[in-house]
């Protein structure tokens, strides 16, 4: 499965750019581009918005949740089975973007010669419109992708927080759900 | 100077240097050596040389400095500060 095709003749949603000035020099990373289609077609943005493309495996293995479920490996890396599955499923999370969460995946081989990247949500820039011509197309992201990762962006950034239920009523709630089932001692 | 004379400069000069067989290097500027040639006037100002790369459709050349960069990247303080022990956040699973 092939993620990323060659770049389009113009700048356009899910085109992956480079030249975005993130602050960091020589650091700078890719970026890919938010800005809706039809108002990139019809002039109607003063500024591209653009999210910033970053190194998969550093990103995920950085994490809290992946530390937790490699802290128990032995010297030479090794897991049990248990972590070892565990580990697998958190990851396969990510390579299937079967959850929404801050990042969204993909592999740009073979048309980019990076390793997998990840979309940081929390990454975010408004470039000027006036600048666009600055900004060198390297590839694309193919569709249903880049629909995909707008539809993980939107809802992503619509959490909407809420009081949770008490344990108590959680349990009330638990015992009318469970339709009779309950834990062997 | 602004953007669109440099083009103009640009263009002007790779379409002599091109319209002669021999360049003022004595080189041949026949076949694959005219995009050498075009590589290397486009390459020296980064804006002019897009522009014009887009509308004489020549390809960007092949970047092999992306893997260098996002090594860099992984080991850069401000990565390491923003992402290191940092908790994914909320996961809506929609499987």
């Amino acid at each position: 499965m092939q993620w990323v095709s060659k770049a389009l003749d113009k700048i356009t949603q899910g085109s992956i750019i480079d030249g975005v000035d993130w602050g960091l020099g020589d650091e700078n990373p890719l970026s890919i581009v938010l800005s809706n289609a039809c108002d990139l077609e019809h002039r109607k943005c003063s500024f591209l918005i653009v999210l910033a493309l970053l190194p998969a495996s550093e990103t995920l293995s950085n994490s809290k949740e992946f530390i937790s479920k490699v802290e128990s490996a032995d010297n030479n890396k090794g897991l049990g089975s248990k972590a070892w599955n565990s580990l697998c499923e958190f990851l396969k999370g990510y390579i299937h973007n079967k959850n929404i969460c801050r990042y969204y995946f993909f592999d740009p081989r073979p048309e980019l010669d990076v390793e997998p990247l990840v979309v940081d949500f929390q990454m975010i820039r408004s470039v000027p419109f006036a600048k666009i011509g600055e900004l060198e197309r390297l590839a694309q992201l193919s569709s249903p992708f880049v629909e995909q990762m707008v539809v993980h962006f939107a809802g992503y950034t619509a959490r909407i927080p809420s009081d949770r239920v008490d344990d108590d009523e959680e349990k009330k709630l638990l015992a009318e759900l469970t339709c009779g089932y309950k834990k062997n001692q | 100077m602004n953007a669109l004379n440099l083009r103009n400069i640009t263009l002007v000069a790779f379409v002599t240097a091109c319209s002669t067989s021999i360049n003022a290097n004595g080189e041949d500027v026949s076949g694959t050596t005219m995009l050498t040639t075009m590589n290397r006037i486009v390459s020296s100002n980064w804006d002019t040389g897009y522009q014009v790369r887009q509308e004489m459709n020549i390809a960007f050349p092949p970047r092999k400095d992306l893997k260098e960069r996002y090594c860099r990247i992984a080991k850069a303080n401000w990565f390491q500060e923003a992402y290191h022990d940092m908790s994914v956040g909320d996961v809506l699973s929609i499987e």
